[in-house]
């Protein structure tokens, strides 16, 4: 008797033991530990899930929005009005990118005719809505502008319209100094606030959450190292920021697009109301692995360029700055790689120096114009303000070389110092960008 | 369809139970039997193929308990046994993730219990097939265990103790369960999976022990939760099902933890395959033996994987330490017995966490601070947020929590403390955050 279930048992056993052996070697875990539950896997992740409050408010937008598109549907409502950032005293008319191909976004037309090459600009009104074009691919990278950063959309493996980048490859070249941030404020959601815990700079305020949207950013009370909890507009009455650098979109990304950028522009304008003098800079939404896009379409890199259009238009680039950092971090296919990323929307900490290093790559491009044109030439002063506008909107496939505006480049040595100790756009100059720090003591009041 | 889930706990259970208790005899038996194969058909979203294995399963062991109830031969247990066996093998390794059918490693091992119990004579085989399935795909343990005793579900099939005591002790149990799942595992959750979003090479020392920390209370309350709801409700149903968790945390040592920790799941494997094989009275090198053995089964049947051979390993160490030698130590002194068991378990789920032995290696490396300490705001940020969930989770670990209960549970002050407390629970359920549908398709 006892021999028969020892050779039953260790028949089993050396089965199981046999195949399990194969079993490790062949792959990580496949199974988690408990059948009883959603697993580890899907356990709450504070980061990314927002909290109740702010997830009723986006579906109640979302569905008034919704209710709204759906009987516009058949229109042609491709044409969006938005306002511009409080500056501008007019109503610029711009697209909806999804509707738009991206190589004939136009720039908000507060740029003079003359500076514009008339050939590339369409006028907004005369494309037809709906029509993504393939071919972006084709467009001649001469045509790109060395900055903003920002990469031309491609054609991905699926068909999809996305924006391409390095996949991960970045070789910081001039950066502005770390202490160019000491009078920043980011704005942003978890993607920031993991920013905040593992790569602070210099001495800059974060206003940021898990879960916080463009819909909840203006009414969640929020607190950091040098200020109590409070609201976002409070913040910005009691301190100066010299600049005010934005990170939020991926919460939002399934709410409506037109919800999205309204809500996004109206924050622009708060922000612009209460520091009229600060630097804006709007950062991209970072794109997510296929991990997460098979969680909800809505997460993968299509969408997410659209909404990345959306915000662009949103940048005057007088005030406001649109960079992508996209350029940087996603593949050939427009996918965060998933090496990048454990839940495949939040880098690991240890790529967030990397991150930071090209935020200060990317902002000295802001402030150091380079043209793609070898003969810069040099800026008559009163027209600083929409030369600046073009340097940032030249992403759309606008050859910037005719006006090139640039005081001549500032060179190394100065750059290191902070991002341009020189003069440059008398607009930004205003703003105090260029003095790393020189708002400090008017902060903290 | 999870026990804490608003569909189960507004619809298919009053509606069940009121058909349920109707009902006399083999009716009730149908009830049971019907109901727990709709309450599969929705945990698995209608999955035919983990239907079908469910209902394959069933049948071979209802005609294979026939068959070795008639001839008790091995030779008929055996392949039985091997073709439950080879199933679940191929279903962890092959099928695997997310495929492996719901339950399946719970009702195999309950069926393999049966048809080796028949075969010892400990109990004779289920001769009406409506009665077999009633007590083999019960509901409240189809999913995850308690793995029963044959002989005590068998008598509580044929005479479910239905009494109106049983009943209001298992809806007392039933909500102090979803208490401990919705209150504090699924909120204690969160830290570790935060760490393995940062990635644990960046996160510092002190945060890496917090969120180790929360992980094994998430653990403990999370499938001590269920087992608790799994037994209230065996208990409104009429059946003792036996408990899976019996103060753990309380042990003094590695072997005994396990007596106490998902303890039917433990006594499975010391019935069908350390005592058939000799158990501990053949020498001691077989004893090591037969133990290593049910360790590496035990690693296998939690998951595939080097992790779990690395945490069953880890175990194995320390059970086979204290067998040969440290035994005599650990009795000596409470105090010390017990800083040991903590100490070695809190390390021994750091493979079972992690994804794969690499990421295991990080986390020891974080939690031993080799290569620094890294800075701390990351503890700072979190420590507080948790701090309270942590204290509760710590009290709730101690015996001292049962000790109040079972002084009360009797007075009236007990149930208006459940029924605050059951929709303290709903409240939870319902804004809680993971519901993917809320999230990500409006």
């Amino acid at each position: 008797m006892k021999l028969h279930y020892t050779a039953l048992g260790a028949s089993i056993v050396l089965s199981l033991a046999a195949i399990a052996a194969v079993g490790i070697y062949q792959k990580d875990s496949v199974l988690r530990p408990l059948e009883l539950d959603e697993g580890i896997d899907a356990v709450k992740v504070p980061f990314l899930l927002a909290a109740d409050d702010e997830l009723k408010l986006q579906v109640k937008i979302a569905r008034e929005i919704r209710a709204e598109e759906l009987l516009e549907k058949d229109e042609t409502d491709s044409m969006v009005t938005v306002k511009p950032p409080l500056s501008s005293g007019h109503e610029h008319t711009e697209f909806i990118p999804n509707t738009t191909p991206p190589d004939s976004a136009t720039p908000p037309d507060t740029t003079p005719p003359e500076t514009t090459p008339p050939d590339d600009a369409t006028p907004p009104d005369t494309t037809p809505p709906e029509t993504i074009e393939p071919p972006e691919t084709t467009d001649p990278p001469e045509d790109l502008p060395a900055q903003p950063p920002v990469s031309p959309p491609v054609v991905n493996s699926s068909g999809k319209t996305v924006t391409a980048g390095a996949g991960g490859n970045f070789e910081p070249g001039e950066m502005v100094d770390e202490s160019w941030f000491d009078d920043a404020l980011f704005i942003g959601d978890s993607r920031t606030d993991g920013l905040r815990l593992y790569s602070r700079i210099g001495k800059a305020d974060y206003f940021c959450s898990t879960g916080l949207s463009v819909f909840t950013v203006l009414t969640k009370e929020l607190s950091d190292k040098n200020f109590s909890e409070q609201k976002l507009e409070t913040l910005l009455e009691s301190r100066t920021y010299g600049k005010i650098l934005i990170g939020l979109g991926i919460n939002e990304c399934g709410s409506s697009l037109k919800a999205f950028t309204k809500s996004y522009s109206t924050l622009i304008e708060t922000v612009r109301a209460k520091q009229p003098d600060a630097l804006i800079i709007l950062q991209s939404i970072m794109t997510c692995s296929p991990k997460k896009e098979a969680q909800g379409s809505n997460f993968g890199p299509a969408n997410l360029y659209t909404r990345n259009e959306a915000i662009r238009g949103l940048a005057d680039g007088v005030h406001v700055f649109y960079i992508d950092v996209n350029t940087v971090f996603a593949d050939e296919n427009g996918y965060l790689p998933s090496g990048f990323s454990s839940d495949g929307c939040h880098l690991y900490a240890k790529y967030y120096p990397l991150w930071v290093e090209w935020i200060r790559s990317a902002v000295y491009d802001i402030l150091n114009p380079r043209s793609v044109s070898d003969t810069p030439e040099p800026l008559p002063p009163e027209e600083g303000t929409e030369t600046s506008d073009d340097q940032t909107q030249t992403e759309d496939g606008t050859p910037p070389s005719e006006e090139t505006s640039q005081p001549p480049q500032p060179d190394d040595g100065a750059a290191s110092g902070g991002g341009g100790t020189e003069p440059v756009q008398p607009e930004i100059g205003d703003s105090g960008l260029n003095q790393p720090g020189a708002d400090r003591e008017q902060n903290g009041t | 369809m999870q026990f804490n889930s608003v569909e189960f706990i507004f619809y298919f259970l009053p509606a069940f139970l009121a058909v349920y208790h109707l009902c006399r005899g083999t009716a009730q038996s149908v009830v049971l039997a019907v109901g727990s194969f709709l309450f599969y058909g929705f945990a698995v979203e209608w999955n035919a193929l983990a239907i079908g294995l469910l209902a394959g399963c069933m049948l071979l062991g209802y005609l294979g308990g026939l068959t070795v109830g008639r001839w008790r031969k091995l030779l008929i247990l055996l392949p039985m046994c091997l073709l439950y066996g080879g199933a679940l093998v191929f279903f962890k390794l092959y099928v695997g993730g997310g495929l492996l059918p719901v339950g399946m490693s719970f009702y195999v091992f309950q069926l393999i219990a049966y048809l080796a119990d028949i075969y010892r004579g400990k109990i004779s085989a289920e001769k009406n097939p409506v009665r077999f399935l009633a007590q083999m795909t019960m509901f409240p343990r189809l999913l995850s265990g308690p793995i029963a005793d044959t002989r005590e579900l068998a008598r509580d099939n044929r005479r479910p103790h239905k009494k109106l005591f049983t009943f209001h002790l298992g809806l007392q149990e039933f909500i102090l369960g979803l208490g401990l799942k919705v209150i504090l595992a699924n909120r204690l959750g969160g830290l570790w999976a935060q760490g393995t979003i940062v990635g644990f090479e960046t996160v510092s020392t002190p945060y890496m022990w917090l969120a180790l920390v929360t992980f094994c209370m998430r653990l403990y309350f999370d499938f001590y939760g269920y087992s608790l709801m799994a037994v209230g409700l065996g208990h409104m149903l009429g059946y003792n099902l036996p408990m899976n968790f019996l103060e753990p945390y309380s042990s003094k040592s590695v072997s005994e933890f396990y007596r106490r920790w998902h303890a039917t799941l433990g006594r499975w494997f010391r019935d069908y395959i350390y005592i058939p094989m000799g158990g501990s009275r053949a020498g001691t090198a077989r004893t090591l033996l037969n133990l290593a053995v049910v360790w590496a089964v035990t690693g296998f049947w939690h998951g595939v994987g080097g992790g779990y051979m690395l945490w069953a390993g880890f175990l194995l160490f320390f059970i086979i330490l204290e067998r040969l030698w440290l035994k005599k130590y650990l009795d000596k002194s409470r105090f010390a017995s017990h800083l040991y068991l903590i100490s070695v378990i809190i390390l021994s789920w750091v493979p079972f966490a992690a994804s794969g032995i690499g990421e295991s290696l990080v986390v020891y490396r974080r939690l031993f601070g080799i290569g620094g300490i890294g800075p701390t705001e990351d503890f700072a940020y979190w420590a507080p947020i948790y701090a309270r969930l942590v204290g509760l989770g710590l009290f709730f670990a101690t015996p001292i929590p049962a000790k109040i209960w079972r002084q009360i549970q009797k007075k009236p002050l007990a149930d208006v403390a459940l029924f605050i407390l059951f929709w303290v629970c709903l409240y939870f359920i319902a804004t809680s955050a993971q519901d993917p549908f809320i999230y990500f398709d409006f």
